[in-house]
């Protein structure tokens, strides 16, 4: 037993965890057994990591009633013509990772594939965010994550305005209570510091704070202000990303689950799919809450993803109340692995409040719950006291991808040549995305993947418009000339109008479900939650594509036709 | 249509409807309705039960028929429609700002303007429903469309939650289709709807009704594959008390919103209690020129209410009413009145509903000591919209605030 193996049992006994079974190599920790409950499950791992010399957590753990993880059961596909085809780079998960991972490596002279078990990108995780672009407060000073969250950050602004995406920055305001608590603001002023974190202002006293936002509730001692938080739509910045890496020529096998990483002599072979293998030399594992069992299909067992799940609780557009500002509670009594989350504007206008935190071995449901509600509207009712809990109008749940460091796990796998695991992608992993693209170009060409400049790069294919953000009259009256689907109103709430619909399915990356179409054009996203469009966006689905499903396979939109009997 | 008219009715359902013609009527040159569909009728096409137009025709109709019966009086009339129009904005003067496949955008002069644009359902987040998103969840309204417009079946097993009208109407639409309905879920201990409702679509049909109960839950990942229900006392689930029922479909019938986002945005008054536009018993909202009728200033229960409410409000479009106004407010035991003001000079038929059930009751209408109005119930429940007829007033016998009581009835 070496030395770190040592430390590690030491402190998972001193603990209470007798019966792990602990084995350190390189610096990953293995852990093993079976423990009371998950929550044991989750702190024994938290406790293996938290060791000094421990770099990363292989888990596993288990409790009564959770079996390990599996990778979904393959059903029985057709096989896709594009696994005939020889590929380069073969990226695992359309997330926002994935997808700008393969919006830069379209940059470059090789053939590109990205696979995706959904029926969508941004399906997963990326679609339950709630959009904020984090300033890089949070992350521990040193970690990846606060360095790639800043870096990320920071190139938001530029990016949207090249993708056509729109990206508000509301800026982030933190409440201290009480006044004990004041001396947190020096802190928060260190860490800004430290992790270059610019223009973070502390707001000594309440009066400050109000300037900012006049409206809050209770009682107020101070805060501080960080300006460069900002907005965006998670999915409809990774659809962007995916619609340039496609008009680069990247491919999307979208509806595909991946069964596995083929691994030869210590090198990546391809990539096992439900429709077949995809030859390649390298595999980029964006495979987010799956990214683990991935990784371990190629032999590589060096983290372990903990799903933790988030709920997000959507307000009307028009629900008054609010702020402008992303606010959140700040003191002494925070919850302890998320940053409490926030209250505040989205991309698209609505206010959206939360995530909660909630430990689960579940990797595949994302229910929300009375509780988790509960405890979001009491966290910000008392700062938004004008908000009326009545005017919630959706609430819908994620899993975060997170490994036991707590940290991003962006690095080559060990003893698979040319797999890049980019694991652990939690909070701020949209923030990041970005720049985490950035992080796997570099080491993908540090790994000798030869990285050649195409001699042009396209821009993402210019958008249709939206009709509801068309002020130009003259402009709408030509286009439903040309077009009478453009003076269809089909989403009254959203005012989404046939031709946006129709739009929105066109293409490889178009839509193929109605949740897929409510991503792209926010039909059914406002207070009748699809009660008067649903109907009419399923006849457009299934005029186009025969079978209509709310989110792609099992999931029908109906039972059937009636049947009259004979 | 000139971009000028006499009356513009927004949306062309039972309200809608009822104003266009009684404006016409009433002497307006010209009238137009714009509606979204590409049919008159509104929610009534889907409705093709029985029980329409018993007060407005002495006819036992059912929706399809009401509203072809409306469409031939508004043609009749010659009222013009604009299907598939959707209207984007108010402003005063009264204008519309409208859009549609053939004309694209255009506006709308009118020397009055009737809202009518009905409601919206209340959705499962809004009933405090968590658990999964699946496939299989869907509003009574919209599973009402599948069944009986779309001719498709929402789901083979159903749950439903709530005992609104339209939710046990749906309990035994979806029998008679061929699926199972394990059971209606209310979350009060009696039921939303219409009594008749509750036996000729649950007991008829052997459907279970749990009265204070409700659903927490939806299961499944693609498609609803149950639900967790639970026993409630005073709005709060009993902990102890869930049951996983399974299930591939989650029906939500849990009550009606007025859809008044243009009415919201044209800056009327709204009253808290409705959801809708305060209004005069002329149905004038406080917008010069702007009306409203029909669900949008509260939420009715029979159709034949809406369309006579809707008549006075189209008739006042074509031809104002003089006359000064005194606010006529709820009091003990009722939760709203509707309409919130009186016009003196020309009757009134005063709608409300009751806070709490009450047996034996009389409800009162007075003003000051002077009684205007009475009627008894034998029992009012909240769900039941209440209505009673006021005779003409005399603004010099109006001298103060009027107040609706629903009182328990003096023993003689």
């Amino acid at each position: 037993m070496d030395d770190l193996t040592r430390a590690v049992t030491r402190r998972l006994r001193s603990a209470g965890y007798q019966d792990v079974a602990v084995d350190c190599r390189d610096g990953v920790a293995a852990l093993a057994g079976t423990l009371l409950h998950w929550e044991a499950v989750v702190e024994a791992g938290h406790i293996a990591a938290e060791t000094p010399g421990v770099r990363s957590v292989y888990s596993e753990l288990t409790c009564p009633g959770v079996d390990l993880p599996k990778l979904p059961a393959a059903r029985r596909r057709p096989q896709s013509p594009l696994c005939r085809e020889p590929w380069d780079v073969v990226v695992v998960g359309a997330g926002v990772t994935g997808c700008s991972v393969a919006r830069e490596l379209a940059r470059y002279d090789l053939r590109v594939i990205v696979v995706e078990a959904g029926d969508d990108v941004a399906g997963g995780a990326t679609r339950a965010n709630n959009g904020t672009v984090h300033c890089g407060l949070d992350p521990l000073p040193g970690s990846l994550k606060a360095k790639l969250n800043v870096q990320g950050n920071a190139m938001y602004p530029g990016l949207c305005a090249e993708l056509g995406v729109s990206y508000r920055v509301p800026g982030l305001l933190g409440v201290v209570r009480s006044a004990d608590e004041l001396f947190l603001l020096d802190l928060v002023l260190a860490r800004a510091a430290e992790n270059r974190v610019p223009g973070v202002v502390a707001l000594r006293g309440a009066e400050a704070v109000r300037s900012l936002e006049p409206t809050l509730g209770g009682e107020i001692a101070g805060g501080f202000y960080s300006p460069t938080t900002g907005a965006v739509s998670p999915y409809g910045f990774t659809l962007a990303c995916a619609e340039q890496a496609a008009a680069n020529g990247v491919s999307f096998l979208l509806d595909t689950a991946v069964t596995g990483v083929a691994v030869h002599a210590g090198r990546v072979r391809g990539v096992r799919t439900e429709r077949g293998l995809l030859e390649a030399s390298w595999c980029v594992n964006a495979a987010g809450v799956w990214a683990d069992l991935i990784a371990a299909s190629a032999g590589c067992r060096e983290f372990t993803i903990h799903p933790r799940l988030g709920e997000m609780f959507v307000f009307d557009v028009r629900a008054r109340g609010h702020s402008r500002t992303i606010i959140t509670p700040f003191g002494l009594a925070q919850d302890e692995y998320t940053k409490g989350g926030g209250a505040g504007p989205s991309a698209c206008g609505n206010h959206i409040w939360g995530p909660t935190a909630v430990e689960t071995w579940e990797r595949r449901l994302t229910p929300t719950s009375r509780t988790g509600r509960a405890k979001v509207v009491a966290k910000f009712g008392e700062l938004l006291p004008g908000a009326d809990p009545a005017d919630i109008i959706a609430a819908y749940a994620g899993l975060r991808a997170v490994t036991y460091t707590e940290d991003f796990h962006i690095a080559h796998a060990r003893g698979a040549g040319g797999l890049v695991n980019v694991a652990g992608m939690q909070s701020p992993g949209l923030a990041a995305a970005p720049a985490v693209a950035l992080e796997v170009i570099r080491l993908l060409g540090e790994g000798g993947l030869p990285l050649r400049l195409r001699r042009h790069y396209a821009p993402r294919p210019t958008p249709p418009p939206r009709f509801s953000e068309l002020a130009d009259g003259e402009l709408l009256q030509a286009l439903i000339r040309t077009d009478p689907a453009w003076g269809r109103v089909v989403c009254r709430c959203e005012q989404v109008t046939e031709a946006e619909v129709k739009a929105a399915m066109q293409g490889p990356l178009g839509a193929r479900s109605v949740d897929a179409v409510k991503r792209r054009t926010r039909a059914g996203m406002g207070r009748c939650q699809g009660g008067f469009c649903g109907y009419r966006v399923a006849t457009l689905l299934q005029e186009r594509f025969g079978a209509v499903t709310k989110a792609g396979d099992g999931s029908p939109w109906l039972a059937g036709v009636i049947s009259h009997g004979t | 249509m000139g971009p000028e008219v006499d009356v513009a009715v927004v949306g062309g359902g039972p309200a809608g409807l009822a104003a266009a013609v009684a404006a016409k009527e009433a002497g307006a040159a010209s009238v137009v309705i714009l509606e979204r569909e590409e049919c008159l009728g509104g929610i009534l096409p889907q409705c093709i039960h029985t029980g329409f137009g018993l007060a407005r025709f002495g006819e036992d109709l059912t929706g399809p028929e009401y509203a072809e019966r409306y469409a031939g009086l508004a043609a009749e009339a010659g009222v013009e429609v604009l299907l598939g129009t959707t209207v984007l904005g108010l402003a005063p003067g009264p204008v519309l700002r409208a859009v549609n496949p053939s004309v694209g955008l255009f506006k709308v002069h009118a020397r009055g303007v009737v809202l009518a644009m009905g409601c919206r359902e209340r959705t499962r987040v809004q009933a405090g429903i968590g658990g999964t998103r699946p496939a299989g969840v869907f509003t009574a309204g919209v599973a009402q469309r599948y069944l009986n417009i779309e001719g498709c079946l929402p789901g083979q097993s159903a749950v439903i939650v709530g005992s609104g009208d339209v939710g046990l109407l749906l309990a035994r639409r979806l029998t008679l289709c061929g699926a199972r309905v394990a059971g209606v879920y209310e979350q009060l201990p009696y039921a939303s709807g219409l009594m008749r409702n509750v036996v000729q679509c649950l007991h008829d049909f052997g459907i279970p009704l749990h009265l204070s109960h409700t659903v927490l839950e939806v299961h499944g990942r693609g498609r609803v594959e149950a639900v967790t229900v639970a026993q409630v006392t005073e709005g709060r689930p009993v902990p102890g008390s869930e049951t996983v029922v399974p299930c591939d479909s989650l029906v939500v019938s849990v009550g009606l919103i007025p859809e008044n986002e243009l009415t919201r945005s044209a800056g009327a008054l709204m009253d808290t209690a409705t959801g809708g536009p305060v209004v005069d018993s002329r149905y004038r909202t406080t917008l010069p020129g702007v009306y409203a009728c029909g669900n949008v200033v509260h939420v009715h229960d029979l159709v034949d209410h809406v369309s006579a409410a809707a008549a006075v409000a189209g008739a006042d479009a074509a031809r104002p009413a003089a006359g000064p106004a005194v606010p006529i407010v709820a009091g003990d035991n009722v939760r709203y009145v509707v309409p919130q003001r009186l016009v003196t000079g020309t009757p009134v038929r005063v709608y409300c509903r009751v806070v709490r059930p009450q047996r034996d009751v009389e409800l009162a209408v007075c003003c000051g000591s002077r009684v205007i109005g009475r009627r008894r119930e034998a029992a009012v429940r909240p769900p039941e919209l209440l209505c009673l007829d006021l005779p003409a007033q005399s603004p010099d016998e109006l001298t103060g605030p009027v107040v609706v009581n629903c009182h328990p009835r003096e023993v003689a």
